[in-house]
């Protein structure tokens, strides 16, 4: 329906033919309330893209960047979402496509080990090392040999974001003079708790590194209007201006186009097709039109998701027979299941980008939800720290390592230069699986002495805080529906808070010295029996206990960092391996 | 050297755009072409041609109308066709009118809208639902047009000839009664306040808007000198009062309800839990 956001279409349009035409690309930032088409705006444009490089009117390269990230963690993300996509497709893959265009292009990229690994990936060698790489990954010291590349030495965030910012540019350039369109959607996502601007911050300063170092980038951001005013809030106007050279708003649509919209759905709807000939003078069949007329009655206007909504449920009420999806009953029982939909994909993506990255994301969600406020940006502080807080407990410094071999020893020696106890108390949050060499485990030992505490936050604990975080970054986007209702980010965050799983449970108490009432009776018992069983039948478990199977199996879904669960016949428990210590 | 007498230096057409905009945004009602050729800031008198030329995008991109036909054309920021939707609802509420002549009257006010766009209203409005034509009560002949929010006139006539048919006979004022009592009008110094506010939020919003159409934040609105000092409850109003007349729509906070109340300040509310953060033209 090219009527519908036809504005912001074609300001679009037109900015990347003054592109294509020689101009330096731009910033565009589309706004509009939940439902008003943006993400499918994105998916309109990369369509047209595609049909632009078959009718030969020029190659562009599309990247679509979901904006959930935070301030520290930003340039790494936009290295991953880039690469992603330039990989998307191994035959036809948009990378394959400019080294089809160009075999040479790789041997002029400056930075040293991107030439590596692009070179690999033209001639088909380690491809999925290489791919990694790309893709900001941590890689084992055997991979990085196979690609040629030096072992990682650098061992804080902020290093690793300059490593990310070099890599980004250096495949930018190597992209020239190719048309790129950079899509950053959801951009309020960027907010890792309600009102954090530090991320808008931390885009606007992204997106003046991109517009001043490339002329063939036009930047598209997309923001949900209930989040604009925080563009009023960036205190960098230079960041701004670039950031906002030009805006668009989506808006909701009269009822002529809606008409159109409604009609276009029906004609593409291939199983109605016989039926709606018989109905020719009704353009709407099977739909009612004067039950729609109603969306229309406040301001003449309508939003295209509220539209198709109204007619869905019209078309489900009319099909009694085909059973529509059966929707939960309870608000509850939908966010359990779209949590365990995002925990499945959240355990993958954690494993992947690292614990230094998921918590920068994710754990100022957990800690502002506790009560806790983040200490403001502190030079010396953060040469050791990547977080401070201020809770009932007093003020705590959080460093993230998850450095390896002398990237771990270096961490660990700088934080013991730079951290002083008695201005504020440390905790080192790392993965036990990476043993310190053995210097590294002297300074980790000695920096405890002089009280440091260790924190090891679980690979679960991890996934399950991605998994909130993309659930309430969807639901500030409007975009997380029970139904035909949309589910608000508090609603989303109080039941998250109220079904915290143990592993979070455990960090938060680590972090924050509250104490989490153990009142499962049937844990120590299960434990027990478990510990000395290695694995038992849940049944047997049951009635060695005098409780239900049912009873066992639940304990076991609750602590998954202690037990294993088989659901086949019989149901097995077993004792989970690196379970904590009773 | 050049004698003293000589050509006015040329206009630049960025900075005239400016200040015709300007202009028909403080504008209280259409400013005919002639009228704005002779604008003293532009320095020298210009042709209707060229303020046409200068306006083709803001014309283009609906930042600006053309109001009225004949000799009474002019230009202003507000969409006649708001306006004609405006008219043809409140004519419709408070008399029985056919189509022609409902038309005719709400294209007669002033500032006069063309024909054609009144007919298109109208077109729009029966499409909705807003307008429904229905057959005249005894009395009146053919079809009518009325206010399907507000059909009391109608319902206020069919009522009398339906009693009338079972010869009982009551006064209008009964039957009014039975249609429901009225809410006490605002004071009307009050609503007065809240008009001149509406007024200058739309003219601040088309000043700051990054571009014809696009979303101008509250917070950003209250900033504006003209805007500081008016009490919150008279600018939401007003806001409210912009969207109520079709001239400007407001963008939704889906859960405000759950933000500080130090956030929903900075918002506009219409006191029954809807919050909305920005304001645009429609």
């Amino acid at each position: 329906m090219p009527s519908i956001n036809g504005r912001p279409f074609e300001l679009i349009l037109a900015e990347l033919g003054q592109m294509r035409a020689g101009a330096k690309g731009s910033s565009i930032v589309l706004v509009g309330e939940p439902g008003s088409g943006k993400t499918h705006l994105l998916g309109r444009l990369r369509a047209r893209l595609q049909q632009d490089e078959r009718e030969g009117k020029g190659a562009t390269v599309y990247i679509y960047v979901r904006s959930n990230a935070s301030a520290a963690t930003l340039w790494r993300h936009l290295q991953h979402a880039l690469a992603s996509d330039l990989l998307r497709g191994p035959e036809a893959s948009q990378l394959q496509a400019v080294f089809q265009r160009d075999q040479q292009r790789a041997d002029k990229v400056g930075h040293g080990a991107l030439r590596h690994v692009l070179e690999c990936l033209r001639d088909g060698r380690h491809f999925h090392a290489a791919a990694a790489w790309l893709r900001g990954e941590q890689l084992g010291e055997s991979d990085l040999a196979a690609l040629g590349l030096a072992v990682e030495k650098d061992d804080e965030d902020q290093g690793r974001e300059r490593d990310a910012m070099l890599v980004v540019m250096a495949i930018l350039r190597f992209l020239a003079p190719t048309p790129v369109v950079i899509c950053f959607d959801q951009v309020e996502a960027l907010e890792s708790y309600h009102g954090e601007l530090a991320g808008y911050h931390a885009m606007g300063r992204l997106i003046s590194e991109l517009n001043d170092g490339n002329d063939h980038l036009l930047l598209i951001s997309c923001i949900v209007s209930a989040f604009e005013h925080r563009f009023d809030q960036l205190s960098n106007g230079a960041d701004r201006d670039r950031w906002l050279q030009y805006k668009a708003v989506l808006r909701p649509i009269g009822w002529e186009p809606a008409l159109e919209l409604v009609q276009a759905r029906l004609d593409a709807a291939i199983p109605l097709q016989a039926a709606r000939l018989a109905h020719a003078s009704d353009p709407l069949w099977p739909l009612d039109e004067m039950a729609l007329k109603p969306l229309f009655a406040a301001t003449g206007l309508c939003l295209p998701r509220t539209l198709i909504q109204a007619c869905k449920q019209q078309f489900d009420a009319l099909m009694p027979g085909d059973a529509a999806p059966v929707q939960p009953v309870t608000l509850a029982i939908f966010l359990r299941d779209a949590y365990n939909r995002n925990l499945a994909e959240a355990r993958r993506t954690a494993t992947k980008q690292g614990l230094s990255k998921t918590l920068s994301d994710c754990l100022p969600w957990l800690l502002q939800n506790s009560r806790m406020m983040p200490l403001g940006r502190d030079e010396a502080r953060s040469r050791y720290a990547s977080q401070a807080w201020r809770g009932a407990n007093g003020d705590i410094a959080l460093a993230f390592c998850d450095g390896r071999g002398n990237a771990l020893t270096n961490q660990f020696k700088r934080i013991d230069r730079e951290w002083n106890p008695k201005i504020l108390k440390l905790a080192i949050l790392r993965d036990p699986a990476v043993q310190p060499g053995a210097r590294g485990a002297e300074l980790l030992v000695r920096l405890k002495e002089r009280g440091a505490r260790e924190v090891h936050p679980l690979p679960e604990a991890l996934a399950v805080l991605q998994a909130i975080r993309n659930l309430a970054a969807t639901a500030r986007s409007g975009e997380l529906f029970w139904g035909d209702q949309i589910v608000s980010e508090p609603e989303v965050t109080d039941w998250a808070l109220s079904h915290l799983p143990q592993p979070v449970e455990e960090l938060r108490t680590a972090l924050t010295g509250h104490k989490i009432p153990d009142d499962d009776p049937i844990l120590p018992r299960l434990l027990e029996l478990v510990v000395a069983d290695k694995i038992v039948a849940a049944e047997a478990a049951a009635g060695r206990l005098g409780i239900t199977t049912e009873e066992v199996r639940e304990c076991a879904r609750r602590h998954p960092m202690r037990f294993g669960l088989l659901d086949g016949a019989p149901v097995v428990v077993f004792e989970a391996a690196g379970a904590p210590a009773r | 050297m050049r004698s003293g007498k000589g050509r006015a230096p040329a206009i630049d057409p960025i900075e005239a755009r400016k200040l015709l905009l300007n202009a028909i945004a403080e504008a209280t009602a259409p400013l005919s072409a002639k009228h704005l050729g002779t604008l003293p800031e532009l320095g020298r008198k210009v042709s209707g041609t060229a303020i046409s030329k200068w306006l083709a995008d803001d014309l283009q991109s609906g930042g600006v109308h053309w109001w009225g036909s004949g000799k009474t054309r002019g230009l202003w920021n507000r969409d006649p066709k708001d306006a004609a939707h405006d008219r043809l609802l409140e004519i419709a509420a408070v008399e029985l009118l056919g189509r022609t002549m409902l038309e005719k009257r709400a294209a007669g006010m002033l500032p006069a809208i063309g024909g054609a766009i009144v007919k298109s209203a109208r077109a729009t409005l029966l499409a909705e639902g807003q307008l429904r034509e229905v057959a005249a009560p005894a009395g009146v002949k053919g079809k009518i047009v009325i206010n399907a929010a507000r059909p009391e006139p109608y319902l206020q006539a069919a009522i009398a000839h339906l009693l009338d048919s079972f010869g009982i006979s009551r006064s209008p004022e009964r039957i009014q009664a039975l249609l429901g009592v009225e809410q006490p009008p605002a004071a009307a110094h009050d609503e007065q306040e809240v008009r001149d506010t509406a007024e200058k939020i739309f003219a601040a919003m088309n000043r700051i808007a990054f571009s014809p159409g696009t979303t101008v934040t509250f917070y950003r609105l209250r900033q504006q000198p003209e805007l500081v000092q008016i009490p919150k409850q008279i600018f939401d109003r007003a806001a409210l009062l912009l969207e109520s007349e079709r001239r400007a729509l407001l963008s939704i906070h889906d859960h405000a309800t759950a933000l500080s109340a130090e956030e929903r300040e900075s918002f506009v509310t219409d006191g029954l839990g809807k919050y909305y953060v920005s304001i645009y033209a429609r």
